[in-house]
């Protein structure tokens, strides 16, 4: 191999939170003008190691060697200025200011003293030539689609003439020609002599787009091989550190009788004449596209948002207005945004998991200490939480484990119905298949589960029956033997119109 | 030690125990048991309006209405004893004034979603011009009867010492041990979390804010009782210093994190600096000067200790 220069280089970082190790010794580099993939179940380290890079995070040992410079107390402004840039899966820009305003935020150009606007336009103007795009710097960002707002993002990073380039899960929210689209401009980047992380759970695009693959696991280096010698088996296999099986066995369930009863739900110009049905031990997934108002039909049913017209039925029983009374009813959601809609990050694990549970726990408004322990026990045992440990922030998890304590809290209010919006969403491939057992599982146990999610495979995975929103309305129905082909085709169909 | 710094509630004792020090190096009196213990009626008034804020706080909010409350209390206390109703009778409606007040308040903020700093800030008109019009502004005379819970002594402890301890006690009890306690932390971290857990979020909100309005109103009888009359000018700038209390006691005013036993302490050292500084002869403008240099100190440090946290996790 001949040598080449180091673009950025790790020497045997540790970081821990806590008691909890989260990196063990990091050696890591990155050569110039290379596209790297780093890859890991979630928490294995990736975001910590990215963070420490980036200098979001101080490292408890070790050194970070950038362009041949061994840094000091790292922050996010030097590691800028070092030409580090990060681009996050959530873009962090301001949907209410313009682009151009967006682009130069904190380091905005002046000229006299005065902002220079003309000046900062043409800089923009340049980058966005350079990349190949045709965005109005005057546009706001709300009024960006995902995939605008992705290469905004990435022109942000070209103005700080970024050496080093960050990206994770850049794609997740991109079509297939966007995807090919920054594909093309991460060539370019790297001809250029920019180095790139990349960071994807997408098997093929890793070995489309990257020259070498790192994996990580539990806080390690299992190993870095170039893209053409690693095979997928290899890749999984240091992932997971074991053979995986992505098959899901669906056992033959006892169908029991309706348990959730949807007729003509509307509500404004959100959905209209929504009818379906959730049978007992059985697994509904409702498909479609994103904004096909799938999300609002579930907040209407858990008594989140109001609606005007059309009923709603739970073992025969109309189901009440406030979310409290539906989830005495024995319906729970698992809502799509952990972070801000199922998680309080800022307190326990524990508390997480009886904070709903409480009414039953409690005696007239007062906690039972143990009968809390005894509950939150059985959650992390039955869910396998990792850390197997509920007295850390809820934050402190890794995404899979966050959503297992948001599912432990509600399994621990006993319920009969499970509606768990977009569940495997930020969910690495490991904890996505524990997930999927225990809806399994769930189901066998006779509750019903309906699940909104816009991952064809995940649907042909898991359904018993799906029922596909297009526009506000109801698609079409078909059975969980379905291909994706027809899924997909109820989903779009007529889109055009 | 450097965990002990990051101690909130420990730096707040040492703060403590450097301002006792340098007060009784100023005066002879200070460290005796009589000056302490006539210090405690000031201490548990300005505690007990620390309490009710230090609630509202957890949940995200605020109340400035706090001082006006107190004021509008003691006129009710003084025009109903006026009017020959019984005494114990008329305590309680003042209290109930003063739930009534906080219920106002919480409705305007939680069901009607309107900023509580702006709603409290008018109510605090509100009620204050309440107060004044119904007493015509002079001061009211209350019986004899009362004065025992503003003069008098349970043993050797003044009856306000042993009322606001035993506030305290029970609440942050309460907090710990109840279903309220940890509704309204996760209300005070992430109230959308909250609202999907099935948590009545509006009600235990509201709770939160009728609280307040009864503790406002339990020491504006408290007051009254001890300069045995009422009057609708106490109490002002009496919010200022509930929220000195609050943050300095190492709340957070996004919610979530407050702590009892700190604002109790800061209570204790807010009012023995002021007792201080008012034996040392120093006018009362120099000491709102120092004490809102505490409260800018205050928050500092609370940031400063949050940001390392933060970094933690």
């Amino acid at each position: 191999m001949t040598e080449q220069s180091f673009a950025l280089k790790t020497k045997d970082v540790y970081k821990s939170f806590g008691g909890n190790h989260v990196l063990k010794g990091i050696d890591f580099e990155l050569y110039e003008g290379e596209v790297q993939a780093l890859l890991g179940i979630n928490g294995a380290g990736k975001s910590t190691l990215i963070k420490i890079i980036s200098g979001a995070l101080g490292q408890d040992r070790g050194e970070v060697v950038i362009g041949g410079q061994t840094t000091k107390n790292l922050t996010p402004s030097k590691a800028q200025a070092l030409g580090i840039a990060t681009i996050y899966q959530e873009t962090s820009l301001y949907p209410k200011l313009s682009v151009l305003e967006n682009l130069f935020v904190g380091k905005r150009m002046k000229k006299r003293g005065l902002l220079d606007w003309k000046g900062m336009e043409e800089v923009s103007k340049e980058i966005f030539k350079r990349l190949g795009v045709d965005i109005n710097p005057y546009e706001k960002m709300e009024n960006l689609g995902k995939a605008s707002a992705q290469l905004v993002e990435i022109a942000k990073a070209l103005t700080i003439n970024a050496k080093i380039l960050i990206m994770d899960e850049p794609t997740s929210s991109l079509s297939k020609q966007e995807t090919e689209r920054l594909f093309e401009i991460v060539r370019m980047l790297k001809a250029e002599g920019t180095s790139i992380i990349y960071i994807s759970h997408r098997m093929e695009e890793i070995f489309q787009i990257t020259d070498r693959v790192t994996v990580m696991r539990d806080g390690k280096i299992i190993g870095t091989k170039k893209t053409k010698e690693a095979t997928t088996e290899w890749i999984t296999r240091s992932m997971l550190g074991k053979e995986v099986n992505n098959s899901l066995e669906k056992s033959r369930r006892h169908v029991g009788e309706i348990l959730l009863d949807v007729q003509n739900l509307s509500s404004g110009n959100l959905f209209r004449n929504i009818s379906f049905q959730v049978h007992r031990g059985e697994i509904v997934v409702l498909s479609g596209l994103v904004g096909a108002g799938r999300t609002e039909v579930m907040r209407a049913v858990f008594g989140i948002d109001g609606f005007d017209s059309g009923k709603i039925f739970f073992k025969g029983a109309p189901v009440k207005r406030h979310t409290w009374d539906v989830i005495k009813q024995g319906i729970v959601m698992v809502p799509e945004d952990r972070g801000r809609q199922g998680l309080v990050k800022e307190i326990s694990a524990a508390e997480n998991m009886v904070m709903a549970a409480l009414p039953e726990i409690s005696r007239m408004g007062i906690r039972n200490r143990d009968k809390e322990k005894e509950y939150v026990e059985a959650q992390v045992k039955g869910l396998l939480l990792n850390p197997p440990a509920a007295g850390l922030d809820g934050g402190a998890y890794s995404g899979g484990n966050q959503q297992k304590i948001v599912i432990g809290k509600w399994l621990n209010t006993h319920p009969e119905l499970l509606i768990l919006d977009e569940p495997t969403c930020g969910v690495d491939v490991g904890a996505k298949m524990e997930i999927y057992k225990l809806i399994v599982s769930l189901a066998e146990e006779g509750k019903g589960i309906l699940i909104v999610s816009s991952d064809i495979e995940e649907t042909e995975m898991i359904a018993d029956r799906i029922v596909i929103m297009r526009q506000g309305m109801i698609a079409g129905e078909l059975s969980g033997e379905a291909d994706k082909n027809a899924i997909l085709g109820l989903a779009l169909a007529g889109k055009e119109e | 030690m450097k965990k002990l710094v990051k101690n909130n509630f420990f730096v707040l004792i040492l703060v403590l125990v450097i301002v006792m020090a340098v007060m009784s190096g100023m005066s002879d009196y200070f460290l005796t048991a009589d000056y302490l213990l006539n210090a405690t009626r000031f201490i548990s008034e300005t505690s007990m309006i620390g309490l009710g804020m230090t609630l509202v706080i957890l949940t995200g909010g605020i109340d400035l209405s706090v001082g006006s409350m107190m004021a509008l209390s003691s006129v009710c206390l003084g025009l109903t004893c006026q009017a020959g109703i019984p005494a114990g009778l008329a305590a309680a409606v003042s209290l109930l004034v003063g739930i009534a007040g906080g219920a106002l308040n919480g409705y305007a903020v939680c069901k009607m979603n309107l900023p509580a700093l702006i709603v409290t800030l008018a109510t605090m008109g509100l009620f204050r011009g309440i107060a004044l019009g119904i007493s015509g502004g002079s001061a009211i005379p209350i019986p004899k009867s009362l004065y025992f819970l503003g003069q008098g002594s349970i043993g050797p402890l003044p009856v306000q010492l042993v009322i606001t301890t035993t506030a305290y006690i029970v609440i942050a009890f309460f907090i710990y041990k109840s279903n309220f306690g940890i509704y309204l932390k996760g209300i005070g971290y992430n109230e959308e979390v909250a609202v999907f857990s099935g948590i009545k979020v509006t009600w235990n909100k509201v709770k939160a804010y009728m609280l307040s309005g009864f503790f406002a109103a339990f020491l504006g009888i408290l007051f009254t009782c001890r300069v045995s009359s009422a009057k609708a000018d106490y109490g002002s700038n009496y919010e200022m210093d509930a929220i000195t209390i609050a943050v300095f006691g190492g709340a957070s005013l996004a919610g979530g994190k407050v702590s009892f036993a700190g604002s109790y302490i800061a209570a204790v050292i807010i009012v023995l600096i002021r007792l201080g500084l008012t034996t040392a002869a120093i006018q009362t403008e120099i000491q709102s000067v120092i004490i809102g240099l505490i409260l800018i100190l205050a928050v500092a440090f609370n940031n400063f200790v949050a940001s390392k946290k933060k970094i933690e996790i």
